[in-house]
């Protein structure tokens, strides 16, 4: 019989001195909707689950002006994507994270999914974490040795090692997830290709994020890679392309140059080939639509 | 530990365990309306209210629910004092099985809550996490919207949108189901509802391989482990050889199943059986189970079983009926009418294509469950969700070597069955646990065993020839088929029977020719799925209908509308084809065929559409840049019941205040067919129907039937209760000329009263009280049985309309228009539901749903994420048009009505995705990549359509 012991932590500090109290028998829950399977099948077997639902300073979404800039937006890791989707800063400044929270599961998985653990989960089809890696996103990391933080700003590109793994150790939690708003100018995606329009994990995602006053792109690959990816070389692409030249062609080669940065595989949503083609597909899309306003784009 | 919460407003203290999901802790504390679909989050029927926002229960710990707010389905309202959610929903006709709508209605109430009034848009989205297989959503969406008051009635005093056509006082009208609010306020009860003293466990050790010898099995460590009360091998329960399939008897399917074997023949077949204390106890000692295995090559490729020197998979030698097992030959069908060589000599021309369609699942939201105990006289009992009762009475006793009388088999509500439920798979074994106990056992399959071992739609390959003369007519059609029928043999005559006898009619011919060859594979089994081998059938005839058309350069209406079966038609094979044996001759006495077209046609705009394309065109421009539009349609015909075969009773019983009982021993799996028995009752008995009381499917109570297959409830069991009702109102008739001193010639049955040529009237009440406590005293109590030979067929047309992404190859449906003539409709609600849900399973056989296996065939999807059945969003509006005529042999002019739906869908879609882009896809489902892959192929050959100019 599975019997775990439960700790219900109200501050950041009490939940990160339980986990390093617990060295490694530990493991922190948010909305369960990931753990409670791996729980269910036996794959992972925690003496201990820390209930972090209980901590407030790891909820609220903030946007801390910036006089030069939009500012920066910061959301505790406790956010759900129900939370997020509605949320009308979010939705307002990163429209990409609003989408990309609104295709997540289903209402129910919308409304206990959170995103920290969508981020902690390291799933290479996480949607929330593929659009805040678009949006050069950086975690906040807290321990009981570090509570204020060393790891404050650890840029999510580099945080994913593997699927299902990250640089986060044992007895360190996700408190918060933040970023540079977008320029008021810039313009955003997040197209998802699932299997049918509810309850799909993807199988391939394209957020993407347009700002024309710096005449750049920004693309994150969701499903394509054992982690989350960012397609560098093509944003270096377009950075030197545009607006040179024919604008169409420009995206065309954009778009298949971030195939480059995939190493898709076969499996049972989807052959690497035909991601492959949707990567390339889903990108010219979206910079159509972003760069160009051709809204007819499917 | 200690749970403290609140539940529908009540302050709750339990006492849970650690790991326990929110799920079973309600249900423990009695809120039985929460149920248990797939516990891992993706199928919404566990779906509570957390603090006001929906969340899946399953995947909710209790723990993490500690000082919460829960509301389930019982908080919102109750038979007596319903939610205005719960109302709308029953009235719309919304609810069919009803398991998934607890959480559904839950899931609208949130969404009303903070969108008062949603579009249709968020409406779908709100429910989107609801899965049902039932309905097509359609309903669900017009009690929500109505709610929401975004729906205008324009007749507000019409209490259902719904009318009466017919001149009958109660057949004909949308009535709401017998069952009530209680289908909707978590009381109806499943199986699983059902509370036993003293309850075990069952769980089943599966196989991990696809073909092996059990060398030896050691249960010691299991049978040693505390809290195991027993653990069945093959060394512990009889062998007797049987179907599994619950059929006619002899059951026309080989046997070549026994409870548990020496060998395993899929992964998930079955191996030994525990009962224990708890499920992770039956879980642990499954484990514990040791078993050496020697493992045979499995034969995984279907169109290589017959090989010479292929592994044998039946090499017992105590199966019987398998046609040839040493080539892995489970049955063979052959029926040929004229000369089909003649007639393609005489042949302008001949075309010839094969179709191939995959493995899929029924998968209706409450998987197999069956409770099984001893009552105080030792007769086994069995609760189970079954579609026939009577099937899994006779199979449970033989299989255990028990006396048929001392069976009992219940079947309460069911939440869904589509064929795969019409199977003894659970109820045998559950009764050897609770023989060997001496307890009651509960053994339920989870949502992978569902899919992997139960019960699946067989794939096929078909080929089809077709000769015509120059002006289209059909001149000679020959079908061949292989079918798959997995590692055991269960429907797979029959199923392949119906495949050509279902589909080959449809189309005049001098010469048919059908063939099939059914063969054994290490894969899971194939068995009734709704619409028994028709839907692979249409897929095949109704796809090359349209090639010949294009080839022919004719409209492809035009050239189905000149072949088609006309009235007055004789089946051609009807005779030759019956039930995996000759059949009876049939004339088609009522068509509606022309109708069906001719009111889809103008619904989905055919000929508009078809106007704006120029000679050659593929598609139409669609709403995007890279998007194409076509059209697609499809005509099907099927049966009402099995000739000669279906065999439905029904008793009734006059009570003395005018009210009656029925009981019938037919079997709603939630298609509302005890609301259609009551409906047929009362409008011959001359009452309301609430006057009617049905009690089903208890083969100690109720007469017999065969169960709910083959479409024939309305049909057989309807006519059973026509003849009962009749003999039943004769009989009060006599009672009433003694009071009224008039007739009985000439008096009449009607609005609760027997009224006699000159006026004068008596009540019901009075004459049935008169019966019971009166001068003659009798119970008037009939039993009438039903049988027939007709089985008429419902016609259908459908008409599909596609929008190709041509640079994903992802196909949306934006519409779909399905016309049945059903005959009679009995309640027009009920039966448009049939349609719309029908219609909803066929589009995931024809665009997302596929079992998916390994080299070693272990399958890949056996869960509900990636096994891809529809959900809210995914479906299109699904329009249903019921087309009447008046079929003489059938209940108030009746047929059927709930399988044809799944016939029409995958050719229509084939067929659209044609007229959007050229490609013609011969292989079902058609995946966003193998559409693209088509698109492809046709750019590389340089052929017309978008699949050179669409992609820029
Ligand atoms: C049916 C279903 C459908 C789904 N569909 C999608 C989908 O379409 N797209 C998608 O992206 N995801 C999907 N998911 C996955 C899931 O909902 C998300 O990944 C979710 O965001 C995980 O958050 P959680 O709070 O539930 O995590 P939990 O299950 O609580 O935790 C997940 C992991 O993260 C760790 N963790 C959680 N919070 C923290 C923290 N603050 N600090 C450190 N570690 C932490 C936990 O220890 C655990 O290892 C689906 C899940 C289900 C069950
Ligand atoms: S049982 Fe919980 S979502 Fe299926
Ligand atoms: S009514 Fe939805 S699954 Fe049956």
């Amino acid at each position: 019989m599975y019997e775990p012991a439960w700790k219900f932590p109200t501050t950041a500090l009490e939940a990160a001195e339980i986990l390093r109290e617990a060295a490694g028998r530990a493991t922190p829950i948010a909305g369960g909707t990931d753990l409670t399977a791996r729980l269910r099948s036996g794959d992972e077997r925690p003496e201990v689950l820390v209930d972090l639902a209980g901590i407030e300073e790891f909820g609220g979404v903030d946007l801390t002006p910036d006089p030069d800039a939009v500012g920066q937006m910061t959301m505790g890791a406790l956010n759900t994507h129900g939370a997020l989707a509605r949320d009308d800063l979010v939705r307002q400044h990163v429209p990409l994270l609003a989408e990309a929270c609104a295709t997540v599961g289903s209402p129910q998985i919308r409304s206990r999914g959170t995103v920290g653990g969508n981020v902690a989960n390291a799933s290479p089809a996480a949607d929330a974490a593929v659009a805040l890696l678009a949006l050069d996103a950086a975690v906040r990391v807290v321990s009981a040795d570090d509570c204020e933080g060393d790891r404050a700003g650890l840029p999510l590109e580099g945080f994913f090692t593997g699927p299902g793994e990250t640089v986060l150790r044992d007895d360190e939690l996700i408190a918060d997830i933040s970023f540079d708003c977008p320029a008021e100018s810039a313009r955003s995606l997040y197209l998802k290709a699932g299997q049918r329009k509810a309850l799909a994990i993807a199988i391939v995602s394209v957020a993407a994020l347009y700002e024309p006053e710096a005449g750049l792109v920004r693309i994150a690959l969701g499903s394509v890679a054992p982690t989350a990816v960012r397609a560098r070389d093509a944003e270096n692409l377009f950075e030197s392309e545009w607006p040179a030249g024919d604008c169409e062609a420009v995206i065309d080669a954009v778009a298949a140059r971030a195939v480059g940065s995939a190493s898709c595989i076969d499996d049972v949503r989807a052959s690497g080939r035909y991601r492959r083609i949707l990567i390339e597909t889903l990108t010219r899309s979206a910079l159509r639509r972003l760069c160009l306003d051709l809204e007819e784009d499917g | 530990m200690t749970l403290r919460f609140v539940v529908n407003g009540k302050d709750v203290a339990v006492e849970v365990e650690p790991s326990e999901v929110l799920l079973d802790s309600l249900r423990r504390l009695g809120y039985r309306g929460v149920k248990s679909g797939c516990r891992t989050g993706s199928c919404g029927t566990c779906t509570v209210l957390l603090d006001g926002r929906p969340v899946p229960s399953c995947t909710v710990l209790a723990a993490q629910a500690d000082g919460r707010e829960v509301t389930t389905i019982e908080g919102l309202g109750d038979t007596d004092n319903p939610h205005p959610l719960q109302s709308g929903f029953l009235r719309q006709g919304a609810a069919q099985c009803a398991y998934c709508m607890q959480g559904m209605i839950l899931s609208a109430k949130a969404l009303l809550d903070t969108h008062p009034h949603p579009t249709d848009e968020e409406i779908r989205e709100g429910i989107s996490g609801n899965l049902c297989r039932c309905t097509g959503y359609v309903k669900a969406i017009e009690a929500v919207a109505e709610l929401g008051g975004t729906r205008l009635h324009l007749d507000s005093s019409n209490r259902h949108p719904h009318r009466n056509p017919g001149p009958y006082a109660t057949v004909g009208d949308p009535v709401e189901k017998t069952e009530g609010i209680g289908l909707v306020s978590g009381r109806a009860k499943y199986t699983d509802d059902f509370a036993f003293e003293g309850l075990l466990q069952g769980r089943i050790k599966r196989s991990p391989h696809a073909h092996a010898r059990i060398v030896s099995i050691d249960a010691s460590k299991a049978r040693a482990l505390e809290g195991v009360h027993a653990v069945l091998t093959c060394e512990d329960v009889p062998r007797v050889p049987h179907s599994t399939a619950g059929q006619n008897c002899p059951e026309p399917s080989p046997y070549d199943s026994v409870m548990l074997d020496r060998k395993v023949r899929f992964v998930g077949d079955r191996v030994a059986a525990v009962a224990a204390d708890t499920p992770i106890l039956a879980k642990r000692a499954c484990d514990l189970i040791e078993v050496e295995y020697e493992m045979i090559e499995p034969v995984l490729d279907f169109e290589r079983a017959m090989d010479e020197g292929a592994p044998v998979i039946h090499d017992e030698d105590d199966a019987t009926g398998i046609l040839d097992a040493s080539r892995n030959m489970a049955a063979h069908v052959d029926a040929e009418v004229g000369d089909v060589e003649e007639g393609f000599a005489k042949a302008e021309h001949v075309f010839e294509h094969t179709y191939r369609v995959q493995y899929v699942h029924a998968n209706p939201s409450e998987p197999h469950i069956a409770a099984t105990f001893l009552d105080e006289k030792n007769r086994l009992v069995v609760v189970t969700s079954t579609q026939v009762p009577f099937h899994v009475r006779r199979i449970v006793s033989r299989v255990n070597e028990i006396p048929l009388h001392d069976v009992r088999v219940v079947k309460p509500r069911i939440g869904g069955g589509f064929g795969v439920k019409q199977e003894v798979i659970v109820e045998d074994i559950c009764a050897a646990l609770t023989l060997a106990t001496r307890r009651p056992v509960k053994l339920s399959l989870d949502r992978s065993e569902e899919l992997v071992s139960s019960r699946t739609r067989h794939p096929q390959i078909l080929k089809l020839r077709t000769g015509v003369a120059a002006d289209g007519t059909i001149l000679a059609r020959e079908m061949r088929v292989l079918t798959n029928t997995g590692a055991y043999g269960s429907h797979g005559l029959t199923v392949p029977s119906n495949t050509g006898s279902k589909s080959l009619p449809l189309y005049r011919s001098p010469a048919i020719a059908f063939s099939n060859d059914t063969v054994y594979t290490n894969l899971p089994v194939g068995g009734a799925c709704r619409g028994y081998g028709a839907p692979q059938g249409y897929f095949a005839m109704e796809s090359h209908s349209d090639e010949i058309a294009h080839a022919l350069g004719m409209d492809p209406a035009e050239f189905r509308l000149m072949n088609a079966i006309r009235e007055g038609d004789e089946d051609p094979i009807a005779e030759k084809l019956g039930e995996g044996k000759e059949g009876f001759r049939r004339v088609i006495q009522t068509n509606g065929l022309p109708e069906c077209w001719e009111r889809v046609s103008e619904a989905a705009d055919w000929e508009g559409w078809r106007s704006k394309l120029e000679p050659g065109q593929f598609g139409t421009p669609g709403s995007f840049r890279h998007s194409r539009v076509g059209k697609g349609i499809t005509f099907a015909m099927h049966g009402s019941g099995i000739p000669g075969d279906d065999m439905g009773a029904a008793t009734i019983k006059a009570n003395e205040d005018g009210s009656f009982n029925l009981l019938v021993g037919a079997t709603d799996l939630g298609t509302g067919s005890d609301t259609i028995l009551a409906q047929i009752a009362s409008e011959v008995l001359g009452v309301t129907p609430e006057k009617v009381v049905v009690y089903s499917s208890d083969t100690d109570r109720t007469p017999f039937d065969v169960g709910a297959y083959a479409s024939s409830t309305t049909y057989v069991s309807g006519g059973a209760v026509v003849k009962a009702a009749e003999m039943v109102r004769d009989r009060l008739l006599v009672h009433a000329a003694a009071l009224l001193a008039e007739g009985p010639q000439g008096l009449t049955c009607a609005d609760g009263k027997v009224t006699a040529p000159s006026g004068k009237s008596v009540s019901l009440a009075d004459v049935a009280n008169a019966a019971m406590y009166g001068e003659d005293k009798e119970q008037i109590s009939f039993t009438a049985s039903n049988v027939t030979y007709d089985c008429p067929p419902p016609f259908a047309a459908a008409c599909c309309t596609v929008e190709v992404d041509t640079e994903t190859g992802r196909v949306d449906v934006t519409d779909f228009v399905c016309a049945v003539d059903l005959g009679f409709p009995i309640n027009p609600a009920l039966a448009e539901g049939q349609i719309e849900g029908g219609v909803l399973m066929g589009l995931g056989y024809a665009l997302s749903e596929e079992m998916l296996f390994d080299g070693k065939g272990r399958m890949l999807n056996d869960n509900l994420r990636d096994y891809r059945v529809f959900s809210s969003v995914d479906a299109p509006p699904i329009r249903a048009i019921l087309v009447r005529t008046d079929e003489p042999t059938g209940p108030f002019g009746a047929k059927s009505v709930s399988e044809i739906p799944v016939d029409v869908v995958a050719p229509a879609v084939a067929n659209a995705i044609y007229a959007a882009t050229g490609v013609r896809l011969r292989d079902l489902p058609f995946t966003p990549e193998k559409v693209l892959a088509g698109i492809e192929a046709l750019a590389a050959a340089g052929g017309e359509g978008v699949g050179a100019g669409g992609r820029r």
